[in-house]
C-alpha cells in the first residue's frame, strides 16, 4: 500500500526512470537512454530516495557515501557548494543530493533550523498541489504569452505548495515572492490554497483519498514488486480481457439458461438483470430493441433461457450478455416453435388488422368448427339460445385434438366456406394442455384461417391459452363462451332496442297529427271559414249598386230618346201630305202617280183628285201651258 | 314470400328508417299513418320473433360430395 502511495505521488519522467532503474540500469546508462542529463537522472532518484523507493546505497557506493555524509554531519547544510567544496571532485552535486534526500526525513534538525536553505523538494503528499499551481501557471502565461518560469520558478511553487501559506503574509515568507508577484498573483494562490487545505482537512491530508483513487493500480504494483512483468494500464488490461471474451466464439452467440435476479428497467426502455443459479450469476442487458419485442414481461426469479453475446463494458471492467432473445424456461420445443412460426407468420403480415374481416352484427347463419361432443359446443349452443335464438347454426363435427387435428380443422373451415351462406365461423374447443391445443398452433390452420372468406372468431382454451389461430383469426374470444356472447347480440338489449323503437314510432306519429291538427286549426282561423257571409254580403251590396247604376243609366237614356222621338214625330207630322191638305192644297193624281207637271195628262184623261177631305173624280178639259 | 323470411335484422332496419321518416315530420298524413301503421306491425313481429325463436341446429356433413345438413342431436 505504501509503495503504491508513493509512485502515485511522483512524476511520470521519474516514474519513467524509476521503471528502468527497476530493470536494473544504471544512472549514467537512463541518462543516455532517456537523453537527458545525469544531474536530472539524480535528481529523480533524490525524489526516490526521499520517498523510500530506492535504497541509497543502490545508487552510490559506501565509500561516496560515507564521505558525504562526514561533511554533512559537520555542516550547518547552508548551502550545497558549501558541501561541494568540502568534498573531492569525484562526488558530484547530485550524489549531495541524492544522500541529502537520504538524510533529511531522519533529520529533522536539518528542516527546522534551516528553513531557508533548505532544497527545494516536493513533498509527495503536495504533489498534486503543485501540479494545479502549474496548471494555473500554464494559464497565466499561456494568456500573458510569457514562458511560465518568469512568472514563478518551479522552486517557488513547490515552496508553496509544501508551506501552503493561509495568507498574503505567509505567501511573502515564500523565497521567489516578491511583493509585485504577491499583487499580481496573491489572490489566485491563496484561492488554490484554500481549495486544498479545505480537502486536506476533510480527508486527513489528502492521503485517504488518494489511496482510494488508485485502489485500481495497487495489484499490479504489487506484481511489479516482484516479477518486474509487463506494466499494463487499466485501460490496457481491460481491453485485453475484451478482446479475449468477446473472440471467443463459445461465448458469443451463447444460450444461458438461470433466474431472474435484481431486475431493473431503466427510464431509457433497456432491462438490466442478473441470470443467477446456485453456484453463481452474471449480468444480463436487455436493450430495447430486443425486449420491446418480448411478448412476456420479466419478472423477479423467472425461470428463462436466454441467447447473447458476452460483452466486456470497459468503464467498469464488467462482463455481461448482452441479450438477444429470452424463452421462458420450461416449455420446451414446442414453445420454440410457437414463437418461431408466430414470428414468420407476423413478418408475412398475416396477422395484420388490415386483413381483420369486421363480424356481423346480425348474423343469420353461425358456423361452429368444433368437436359435437365436447363441452366447448354445448356452453356456445347454449348461451347463443340464451341471447338471441333467432339463428340458425351449422355445426362442422371437427376433431380438435391429436393428430389429424390439424387437417380436420382445415377441412372444416373450407366446407364451411363452400357453403356461402355461413356469416361468420366460431373455430375452438374447450382448455387443455399445450399439446392438446397444439393443432391451433399449425401453419396450416392459421393460414387456412387467414384464406377464409367468413370472419373467423377464434376460441381456444382458457383466458391465458394464446394460440398462433389467436393472432390470425379476425376476433380473439378467450374462451368459447366468450365467442357465443361476442358472435350474437343479446336479446334482452334487442327487446330494449325495439321497446325504445316503439316509443319512437308512437311519439313520432302524435307528433305527426299534431302537427296536421296545428295546421287545421290554423286554416279554420281564416276569415272565410270564420265569417263565411262576408263574401256574400259584399256580393250583394255590388250587385246592387251595379244595377242601381243600370237603372239609372237606362232611365236617363229612354228620356232623351223620346224627345227625340218626339221632335222627329213632330217633324214627320209637319211633312205629311195630310198637313198640306188640311192647308186647302189638293193632290192630283194620275194612275197612282202624283201629277206635277201638264205634261202628266193629256186632254179628256181621267184625274183624282184627292182633297183634305174626299177625293174627286174629274176630266181634264184643257192643257195649258203656263 | 311469406313474411318472417325477412330476417330479423333487416326488420329492425327498417323500422330505425320508419321511425326515422316519421321523426322528420315532413311527411304527408296519409303516408305518416301508413307508417305508423307499418311500424308497429313489425315491432309486433320483432317481438313475436325473437319470443318464440327457437335455435335451429344442423350438423353439417359431406355426402357423395354433397354438402348436406342433419338436425344436431346431442349425444
Amino acid at each position: 500500500m505504501a509503495i503504491m502511495n508513493k509512485l502515485e505521488h511522483i512524476s511520470d519522467t521519474v516514474r519513467e526512470t524509476y521503471g528502468s532503474y527497476l530493470e536494473g540500469k544504471s544512472i549514467q546508462e537512463i541518462a543516455k537512454l532517456r537523453g537527458l542529463k545525469e544531474t536530472t537522472i539524480y535528481s529523480h532518484f533524490e525524489i526516490l530516495i526521499l520517498n523510500k523507493l530506492v535504497e541509497l546505497d543502490d545508487i552510490i557506493n559506501s565509500v561516496k557515501k560515507e564521505k558525504i555524509l562526514s561533511v554533512l554531519r559537520g555542516s550547518d547544510f547552508t548551502n550545497l557548494k558549501e558541501i561541494k567544496d568540502q568534498l573531492d571532485e569525484s562526488i558530484g552535486y547530485g550524489e549531495i543530493r541524492c544522500v541529502l534526500a537520504f538524510v533529511r526525513p531522519q533529520n529533522q534538525l536539518y528542516r527546522t533550523k534551516k528553513a531557508t536553505s533548505e532544497p527545494i523538494v516536493l513533498e509527495p503528499e503536495n504533489k498534486m498541489v503543485f501540479e494545479k499551481l502549474k496548471e494555473w501557471r500554464r494559464s497565466i502565461a499561456f494568456r500573458k504569452n510569457i514562458p511560465p518560469y518568469c512568472i514563478f520558478h518551479d522552486s517557488t511553487l513547490i515552496s508553496i505548495a509544501n508551506k501552503r501559506p493561509q495568507n498574503k503574509e505567509e505567501l511573502k515568507e515564500i523565497k521567489g515572492m516578491s511583493v509585485k508577484s504577491i499583487e499580481s498573483y496573491g489572490e489566485d494562490i491563496l484561492k488554490i490554497m484554500n481549495k486544498y487545505n479545505r480537502i486536506d482537512s476533510s480527508s486527513s491530508r489528502g492521503k485517504r483519498e488518494i489511496e482510494t483513487y488508485n485502489k485500481g493500480s495497487y495489484e499490479r504494483v504489487e506484481s511489479l514488486e516482484s516479477s518486474k512483468a509487463e506494466i499494463f494500464t487499466v485501460g490496457e488490461l481491460t481491453k485485453y480481457i475484451k478482446n479475449i471474451l468477446e473472440s471467443d466464439k463459445k461465448l458469443t452467440n451463447l444460450w444461458v439458461r438461470g433466474e431472474i435476479s435484481n431486475l431493473r428497467q431503466q427510464a431509457s426502455g433497456h432491462i438490466y438483470f442478473s441470470l443467477k443459479d446456485k453456484e453463481s450469476q452474471i449480468k444480463c442487458v436487455l436493450f430495447r430493441r430486443v425486449g420491446e419485442h418480448l411478448n412476456f414481461n420479466l419478472e423477479h426469479g423467472m425461470k428463462i433461457i436466454v441467447r447473447g453475446d458476452l460483452e466486456v463494458y470497459e468503464p467498469y471492467g464488467e462482463y455481461s450478455i448482452i441479450i438477444e432473445e429470452i424463452q421462458p424456461d420450461g416449455l420446451g420445443a414446442l414453445n420454440l416453435a410457437f414463437i418461431q412460426l408466430k414470428n414468420k407468420l407476423e413478418k408475412e403480415g398475416l396477422f395484420s388488422n388490415k386483413h381483420k374481416k369486421p363480424l356481423p352484427k346480425f348474423p343469420e347463419i353461425i358456423g361452429i368448427i368444433t368437436s359435437s361432443t365436447g363441452a366447448a359446443i354445448q356452453d356456445i349452443l347454449n348461451i347463443i339460445r340464451r341471447r338471441y335464438p333467432l339463428v340458425r347454426i351449422l355445426i362442422a363435427p371437427t376433431t380438435v385434438q391429436g393428430k389429424e387435428a390439424a387437417t380436420s380443422i382445415v377441412d372444416s373451415i373450407k366446407l364451411m366456406n363452400e357453403l356461402s351462406c355461413v356469416d361468420v365461423i366460431i373455430l375452438g374447443r374447450g382448455g387443455g394442455s399445450l399439446e392438446d391445443l397444439w393443432c391451433f398452433n399449425e401453419e396450416i390452420v392459421a393460414r387456412a384461417i387467414f384464406k377464409s372468406k367468413i370472419p373467423i372468431i377464434s376460441a381456444v382454451g382458457h383466458e391465458t391459452d394464446f394460440t398462433i389461430a389467436d393472432f390470425v383469426a379476425d376476433y380473439r374470444a378467450p374462451t368459447p363462451s366468450a365467442a357465443a356472447e361476442k358472435v350474437v347480440p343479446d336479446a334482452q338489449e334487442l327487446y330494449e332496442v325495439i321497446y325504445n323503437l316503439h316509443v319512437r314510432n308512437i311519439q313520432a306519429i302524435r307528433y305527426v297529427v299534431e302537427l296536421h291538427k296545428s295546421n287545421l286549426k290554423q286554416i279554420l282561423n281564416r276569415p272565410i271559414f270564420k265569417r263565411p257571409f262576408d263574401r256574400i254580403h259584399s256580393y250583394y251590396r255590388e250587385l246592387d249598386h251595379t244595377f242601381y247604376k243600370l237603372q239609372t243609366i237606362t232611365l236617363k237614356n229612354t228620356t232623351s230618346k223620346r224627345k227625340e222621338l218626339e221632335i222627329m214625330e213632330s217633324k214627320i207630322f209637319a211633312l205629311s201630305p195630310t198637313s198640306i191638305l188640311k192647308r186647302g192644297y189638293s193632290i192630283i193624281m194620275k194612275d197612282n202617280k202624283i201629277v206635277k207637271s201638264f205634261s202628266d195628262v193629256k186632254l179628256q184623261d181621267n184625274i183624282n183628285v184627292i182633297l183634305h177631305k174626299g177625293k174627286l173624280d174629274a176630266q181634264v178639259k184643257k192643257i195649258r201651258r203656263d | 314470400m311469406p313474411p318472417e323470411t325477412i330476417s330479423f335484422e333487416k326488420s329492425l332496419e327498417k323500422l330505425k328508417g320508419i321511425v326515422e321518416d316519421l321523426e322528420s315530420g315532413d311527411l304527408p298524413l296519409k303516408e305518416s299513418l301508413e307508417k305508423f301503421q307499418n311500424g308497429i306491425d313489425i315491432i309486433k313481429q320483432c317481438y313475436k320473433e325473437l319470443e318464440t325463436a327457437e335455435l335451429k341446429i344442423e350438423t353439417i356433413i359431406k355426402k357423395d360430395g354433397k354438402i348436406i345438413t342433419v338436425p344436431f342431436t346431442k349425444k
